[in-house]
């Protein structure tokens, strides 16, 4: 591995500086074989990009997850498994940029997602009592969804039923009767 | 040699595999042998949820007991998360425009429109420090809080201390840290309450004025029962017409001349009843007024202030505490200006001790401290 590549990883950087030129190998317990691979791949495609400053975390402009370029994207096209295995491997290893991938990818995949959508996908379970989960439902009551599928569709189906009526010459008085009814 | 020349012969790979991760260092493993991510450490954690909206953290506690624990303790979960009135907004995305919105008001405006809607929506406000997915200009928390303040009351959920914290680094980065927020702080308001009445309150504000139909039935200030007194005991009558007769709003406002002091701005267009007969002029433009049949002073320029309470009476619009922390006393309404004799900044004491006969000195509000006049009798400040 090329020392420009190994850089990328802050832990290996301060390794490397601690050995000097010696042939001693570098021991990184908590990285499995096939994921330092696929690693390795990041930092090589990534070996010239600059490297992230200290302070770019306060940068709030830069908290987004849409930013993936197409490279990224296809790279961590992985399961579930070998994306948390990447982002503990980039967290042990210190390379921010493959973490925040990381991060960005789980975000992306929660985002817009119903809980039981995120428990189904991370395999979750649901240990609330439907007391409990009333009860954090109130508190945070401000948070509103936005309209579900259910209910574009039963507007869908409210303008349909109007509009037949109507071509039906039998008024209003059906659809406002079926309206109420439903 | 060049360096990846010299370091190419490191066998990094070979020593690196090993059969599977170890903790603490990897998350813990279901019983199928895969990774579950709210075992994921809590740093890694941290650092996904940093970029997630506030609806899609929300939607993660609803998950499970550890989802709920871990987004409730996250340091990045949001430096301000305020908790609005239901219904106001319909998404995070449409919270956040408002936010905006309020924001980029004009500051002269500050308290009417965009700004003022979205200050009245607000019912609770969760203080942390970390990212902040929903950056709110320090002047519109200040006003927020300001509210909170008026309301003697507030709810501030998860971690406290800091919630705690990032008040005092909010103060301690303004230009004057004698702030309303830091006395406020000082008197042991930043706790867990019971928000209750607050958000009734501010539901009954957002519903509508004080005016005719919703008095104010009490001045209060302080939180002693005894400084608690009805229009009648303070000889205000005549100021309690304002409420009657018009329709008046009522804001809570930090002084737009000073950004120091909240006051309570009950105002009908104009200058108020008492600032009437202190001043023949308006205090923003300087310009004579024409007084109206109750008193009330009008303007005659169109200044930002028309619709704002009097700025160099807001002592009497409101009840201005001490600015001295450990001091209980509340200022009196009926104010009138004065060089502190201590300071020689601007006191602001109570009108009935303008006995020109009185040598008793005045005070400025950081200077101020509860006492009689031995001479006049009346609580003097000195």
């Amino acid at each position: 591995v090329d020392k420009e590549v190994a850089d990328r990883s802050v832990l290996l950087k301060n390794m490397l500086e601690d050995v000097g030129e010696s042939d001693k190998p570098i021991p990184l317990p908590n990285v499995t074989g096939k994921v330092l691979k696929k690693v390795i791949t990041y930092c090589e495609h990534h070996r010239n990009d600059p490297l992230p400053q200290p302070d770019d975390d306060l940068d709030d402009t830069k908290r987004r997850s849409d930013d993936i370029d197409d490279w990224d994207a296809d790279f961590i096209k992985v399961d579930n498994d070998q994306l948390f295995e990447l982002i503990l491997a980039a967290n042990y290893m210190d390379i921010k940029p493959l973490l925040d991938l990381g991060c960005k990818t789980v975000a992306n995949m929660i985002k817009g997602k119903t809980p039981e959508q995120i428990r189904e996908m991370f395999n979750i379970e649901n240990d609330f009592t439907p007391e409990e989960e009333e009860q954090i439902r109130k508190e945070n009551e401000y948070v509103s969804l936005p309209l579900d599928d259910s209910m574009m569709l039963g507007g869908i189906a409210c303008l349909l039923y109007y509009s037949l009526c109507i071509a039906n010459q039998s008024g209003c008085q059906h659809y406002h009767r079926w309206a109420s009814e439903s | 040699m060049s360096d990846a020349h010299q370091f190419a012969h490191l066998p990094v790979i070979d020593a690196l595999v090993s059969p599977r991760p170890t903790l603490p260092l990897a998350a813990s493993t279901d019983q199928n042998g895969s990774y579950r991510l709210l075992d994921l450490p809590n740093e890694v954690l941290h650092a996904i949820f940093a970029f997630l909206a506030t609806d899609s953290l929300i939607n993660l506690s609803f998950t499970c007991h550890s989802g709920c624990s871990i987004v409730r303790q996250l340091k990045t979960w949001s430096r301000h998360h305020l908790q609005v009135e239901l219904n106001v907004y319909r998404s995070s995305t449409e919270f956040e425009t408002a936010i905006k919105r309020a924001v980029t008001a004009p500051r002269l405006r500050i308290y009417s429109g965009y700004a003022t809607v979205f200050v009245n929506s607000v019912t609770a406000i969760t203080l942390d420090a970390g990212a902040d997915h929903l950056p709110i200009d320090i002047a519109l928390i200040f006003r927020i809080m300001d509210t909170f303040t008026a309301l003697k009351e507030a709810r501030f959920i998860g971690c406290l201390s800091s919630g705690l914290s990032l008040v005092e680094t909010v103060v301690s980065s303004a230009a004057n840290t004698q702030r309303p927020m830091a006395r406020w702080m000082a008197r042991g308001n930043l706790k867990l309450l019971d928000f209750s009445d607050g958000e009734n309150m501010v539901r009954k504000r957002s519903a509508g004025p004080l005016g005719r139909n919703n008095p104010p039935p009490l001045l209060a200030w302080g939180n002693s029962p005894k400084n608690v007194q009805q229009f009648m005991d303070l000889g205000l009558t005549s100021f309690q017409l304002l409420f009657i007769v018009y329709q008046i709003t009522y804001y809570p406002q930090l002084c737009s001349q000073c950004y120091r002091e909240p006051s309570y701005s009950w105002c009908s267009p104009g200058l108020c009843f008492l600032c009437a007969e202190a001043h023949r002029t308006c205090v923003q433009c300087g310009t004579d007024q024409a007084e109206n049949v109750l008193g009330n002073v009008l303007c005659q320029e169109y200044c930002y202030e028309r619709s704002q309470s009097c700025v160099s009476c807001r002592g009497s619009t409101g009840w201005t505490p001490c600015s001295v922390a450990a001091c209980k006393i509340e200022q009196c309404p009926m104010c009138i200006d004065g060089a502190c004799a201590v300071c020689g900044g601007v006191a602001y004491l109570c009108r009935r001790h303008t006995d020109t006969q009185c040598s008793c000195d005045l005070l400025c509000v950081t200077c101020y401290k509860e006492d009689m006049c031995p001479k006049c009798g009346q609580n003097s400040g000195c």
